[in-house]
């Protein structure tokens, strides 16, 4: 990052002096061509003239270079912003982890690709307007002074005139900016809606409804436009004006025999390199406001993130009990406890918790999770989670996505996924994600309980692990869990149907008043 | 692109001759500054010079003012090309196959076409224009030199070119690259986001999140080393103009030297100096030509979503169920069964049958008109008596402004639970003989499912008993009795 900039602004000071250097030879050339006819010829003026193509040549390079260095500038940026966001954003605890994760998925997947324009175009603008533009005034000042002056009367009257509109038309824009943001959602609400219309048989009028928000959304985008173009409009008059004035003036000048023509020719061709910087500064800045909104966006998001903490303690999960403040309860090893209570009253939450991913006050063999280090003590849990994880890719790597299975086949027979792997088309080879060929959820959920049941953890947390199964393949995995159970684990179900509270040795109950 | 825009040539013309005058100002405002210095320079009579003198000024104004109108007609031509194309885009969408509507259930979709119809209207301001104001003003930049002389005017005509028509060229390949580096890296790209976002807790408990960003960053640089790859053309397109001022101004130097003897100095000036100002108007070609390729892009966009796609899955022909008037039946059978597909074969006709979507549109507008959706001339009383058969009494009472309550957002503005119940109330207040109910208690809780699923199924309950009720469900509870029409699956 520091080194592209470094690089650009490199570019932007060999821009500007090419820019001035060539400026002056060329009045120079001009000058000398017109006041004296003895130098007319081609060879006289080879010196300036191959000067004047070597400046020229060395400023298409640094253009061309500075095209090039903004692109890997703006790629990299990006890739690196990218990766920081998804870092962060997926080390936050599940809750948190939702909330953000919508609007992350937008940033990294969309939103920053809008810097682009940003680093390759703005940017270079702004280092050019912040060398050009004084160091031309300073050259000007070298040869006419009085030329200098006027340049400068005009270049702060931009920024103020700026300032002055975008205060006085600040609320009038925002007015209308909103009706305009409000007419466009509705058009879309309306677009989103023709199928609803449609199955009633009601899109006759909408049209017409169409048409009329069209028109209101035309007014007052150009209500907003009217004011929007007035900072365009005083730019290009103080510059354009600051340049008639300086050649009326120089003119005046020359009259009067004050000046030599070649510091005039000089200063007229300097003062609109003093005002284009900043005209295209002006074009450029709309158009990378998205990156720019996306970029504070980003930068928001990593701010406000909490830290972690991280534990030290290890403990050996096997065997050990697990207890839960919030419910008074004890998980102990060798017998299934399930976990029942109404929808949204936190049973997901609470295996989270167990998990050390959200805050809460539980304890494995005595130890509070917050003090553990997670990855010891996630190694030695199984979880399956609500929605089991699917990669792209066969259904092995799937399978192995969380390392390889002790014993492939009886994990997926305990799953009842031997099933599904009999009427896949190349069984574990199978490619899902790929040509139509996927997993229904009841599928999906054998998967993830095949990889549960395969991993030689000595701890359980399985989530809702019969939903999407019928009768039949729900007995065989609460069968399965139960075995693993009398064979030592400590294993925790979540959920609510009959059959799952029947096959639990003990049953704890999580009220609406119980917070996790 | 032009039978979607549909673009007002007079209001386009204009604002193609407010630009040229608006950049024909700077021109000649550019060439008589030349005069001016030089005839000062010959220290004539001051009141020689007061022509140019008070000519500068009003040219200096009329570069910024013609400016500001012309972006003013522009965009007004532009907004109106807009609106145009949306109401043909409304109308091409209404007409179209219902399997091209059903689509637009998807929010992101929406927003796409919001997007592409202002990407392409974008066409006449930042592509037409700056074109045809460029065409234009080189032509008369070209004739004026060519007048002092000819040779000069060749070398300035080559370089408009190569900063006009080359360098747009190079930018526009830079942009089709990009877009197609895009479409071959970006799926990838998303797929290993989208992963990592979405199961974050269990691959990090797992001990797999760090590989999964790790192939998501990989994917996100190779990406990036594409985009760099593809962008070279459009480093090119921004040095070419410069190249392209350095060579006709040494040009046009070189021709005034030959040519200084026989001429006024005056004209020698102009010839040298005029190239400098002659590519003003060339300078927003590049930038055009990119505006030219990616309304080409959403046109193409529009075009494909209006029209259903060869290998777009087209829902099979199924042959409806037969039934007669107060009939009450349950659809059941697995996801993918072809529930939906039959409902929606049976409801061909209208005025007959009306299909309730499981996901159909809440519009962002009142309660009131989200229900007058289904019947215009349905009476407040009627709408509130719906409203609480449906068990959403409570809720309207609780409503700041009753029936009038804007739902902000659409289906935003209520829980899931809510939004079925909103749209089984618009069931409830049509008048079609025949309701056809695509899982109308999907997110409800089993209770309040079942529950209203034994009302829907039982004449009378929710339905007059002479209508014919059609649910489509996956869970039917078993204290419902009605005919049960079970659809596997095949595949």
């Amino acid at each position: 990052m520091r080194r592209f900039l470094a690089a650009s602004v490199v570019c932007g000071v060999v821009i500007s002096g090419t820019t001035i250097a060539s400026a002056v030879v060329l009045a120079h050339i001009v000058a000398g061509v017109i006041a004296d006819p003895g130098t007319r010829t081609v060879p006289h003026w080879a010196g300036p003239l191959w000067m004047l193509l070597a400046l020229w040549v060395i400023r298409t390079v640094a253009h061309w270079l500075q095209g090039r260095l903004s692109q890997r500038g703006a790629t990299a940026v990006i890739a690196d912003l990218a990766g920081e966001v998804l870092r962060t954003v997926t080390a936050l605890p599940p809750r948190d982890l939702a909330a953000h994760r919508d609007s992350a998925a937008t940033l990294i997947t969309r939103g920053l690709d809008a810097l682009r324009p940003y680093f390759t175009a703005y940017l270079p603008s702004l280092f050019l307007a912040a060398i050009l533009t004084p160091a031309a005034v300073v050259v000007i000042a070298v040869y006419d002074v009085s030329s200098a002056v006027i340049v400068l009367i005009a270049l702060p009257l931009i920024p103020i005139f700026m300032v002055l509109i975008g205060l006085l038309t600040r609320e009038r824009s925002a007015a209308s900016l909103a009706a305009m943001t409000t007419l466009q959602s509705r058009l879309l609400d309306l677009v989103a809606g023709i199928p609803t219309l449609r199955a009633l048989g009601r899109l006759g009028g909408s049209a017409h409804r169409i048409a009329e928000l069209g028109a209101a959304h035309r007014r007052s985008a150009m209500s907003t436009l009217r004011i929007a173009f007035l900072s365009a409009l005083v730019l290009e008059l103080l510059a354009t004006l600051g340049v008639a004035l300086v050649a009326v003036g120089v003119g005046l000048r020359l009259v009067f025999g004050d000046m030599t023509l070649a510091a005039g020719l000089t200063a007229l061709l300097l003062a609109p390199e003093v005002f284009w910087p900043l005209r295209r500064v002006g074009m450029e800045f709309h158009a990378a406001q998205d990156g720019k909104t996306a970029a504070d966006k980003a930068f928001r998001l990593l701010d406000t993130l909490p830290a972690q903490p991280v534990g030290t303690c290890t403990v050996m999960a096997a065997g050990a009990t697990i207890h839960i403040d919030a419910l008074d309860a004890d998980i102990e090893p060798g017998v299934v406890t399930v976990l029942t209570g109404p929808n949204g009253v936190g049973k997901t939450t609470l295996l989270q918790t167990i998990l050390g991913l959200s805050l809460g006050n539980v304890r494995v063999g005595g130890v509070d999770v917050a003090d553990l280090d997670r990855r010891a003590w996630w190694g030695q849990v199984a979880w399956l989670a609500q929605r089991p994880v699917l990669a792209p890719g066969s259904i092995r790597d799937n399978l192995e996505l969380f390392g390889p299975l002790a014993d492939l086949d009886s994990a997926c027979r305990a799953a009842g996924f031997d099933e599904v792997l009999a009427v896949l088309p190349d069984g574990l080879e199978t490619v899902i994600g790929r040509a139509g060929v996927g997993l229904s959820l009841g599928q999906r959920q054998r998967l993830g309980l095949a990889r549960v049941f395969g991993s030689p953890a000595p701890v359980l947390l399985l989530d809702e692990p019969t939903s999407h199964l019928d009768a039949r393949m729900e007995a065989r995995v609460l069968q399965a869990i139960v075995a693993r159970a009398r064979a030592g684990a400590t294993v925790l179900v979540v959920g609510h149907r009959d059959p799952v509270l029947a096959a639990g040795d003990r049953v704890l109950h999580m009220g609406s008043t119980v917070n996790a | 692109m032009r039978e979607l825009l549909r673009p007002r040539l007079p209001r386009l013309l204009l604002a193609v001759l407010l630009g040229v005058l608006s950049l024909g100002s700077a021109l000649a405002l550019a060439g008589i500054s030349a005069w001016l210095i030089t005839r000062a320079w010959q220290m004539p009579p001051v009141l020689d010079l007061s022509v140019a003198v008070v000519a500068v000024r009003p040219l200096g104004i009329s570069r910024g003012v013609l400016g500001y109108c012309q972006r003013l007609a522009s965009h007004d031509t532009a907004l109106r090309a807009a609106a145009a194309t949306r109401e043909a885009l409304y109308c091409r969408l209404a007409d179209a196959p219902a399997e091209v509507a059903m689509r637009l259930h998807s929010g992101e979709l929406v927003a796409r076409i919001g997007a592409s119809v202002d990407e392409l209207s974008d066409v006449l301001v930042r592509a037409v224009l700056p074109i045809a104001v460029a065409a234009v003003l080189s032509v008369a930049a070209v004739a004026a030199i060519a007048v002092i002389s000819p040779a000069s005017a060749v070398v300035l005509a080559v370089c408009l070119v190569i900063a006009g028509v080359a360098a747009p060229w190079l930018a526009a390949r830079a942009v089709t690259a990009a877009e197609d580096v895009a479409a071959k890296h970006h799926s990838g790209r998303d797929v290993a986001v989208m992963l990592a976002l979405e199961h974050a807790p269990e691959l990090r408990v797992t001990g797999r999140l760090d590989a999964v960003i790790t192939e998501a960053e990989h994917r996100h640089r190779d990406w990036g080393r594409a985009t760099d790859r593809a962008a070279a053309p459009a480093a090119v397109a921004a040095a070419a103009p410069t190249a392209a001022v350095g060579i006709s101004v040494l040009g046009a130097i070189v021709a005034a030297i030959g040519i200084a003897d026989g001429v006024a100095p005056m004209t020698a000036a102009i010839l040298m100096l005029l190239p400098l100002s002659a590519f003003e108007a060339t300078s927003a070609l590049p930038a055009a030509a990119v505006q030219l390729t990616r309304s080409r892009i959403a046109a193409r966009r529009l075009r494909d979503l209006t029209e259903p796609d060869g290998d777009m899955r087209m829902r099979p022909r199924v042959t409806p169920i037969s039934l007669e008037p107060g009939d009450r039946v349950a659809v059941t059978g697995a996801s993918g069964s072809g529930k939906t597909t039959l409902l929606m074969a049976m409801a061909e006709n209208p005025s007959k049958a009306a299909f309730f979507a499981e996901d159909a549109h809440l519009f962002d507008t009142t309660v009131r008109d989200n229900l007058l959706v289904a019947r215009g001339d349905a009476r407040d009383d009627e709408l509130r008596n719906a409203l609480r058969r449906v068990g959403l009494g409570d809720w309207l009472d609780a409503l700041p402004g009753g029936l009038s309550t804007v739902l902000v957002g659409g289906a935003a503005a209520v829980s899931a639970g809510q939004r079925r119940r909103l749209l089984l109330a618009r069931a409830l207040i049509s008048t079609v003989p025949t309701v056809l109910l695509d899982e109308p208690t999907e997110h409800l809780d089993a209770t309040d499912g079942s529950q209203l699923l034994t009302e829907l199924l039982t004449p009378g309950a929710l339905f007059p008993a002479e209508r014919t009720v059609v649910v489509a469900t996956h869970h039917l509870p078993d204290e419902v009795v009605c005919p049960v029409l079970n659809l596997t699956t095949s595949g």
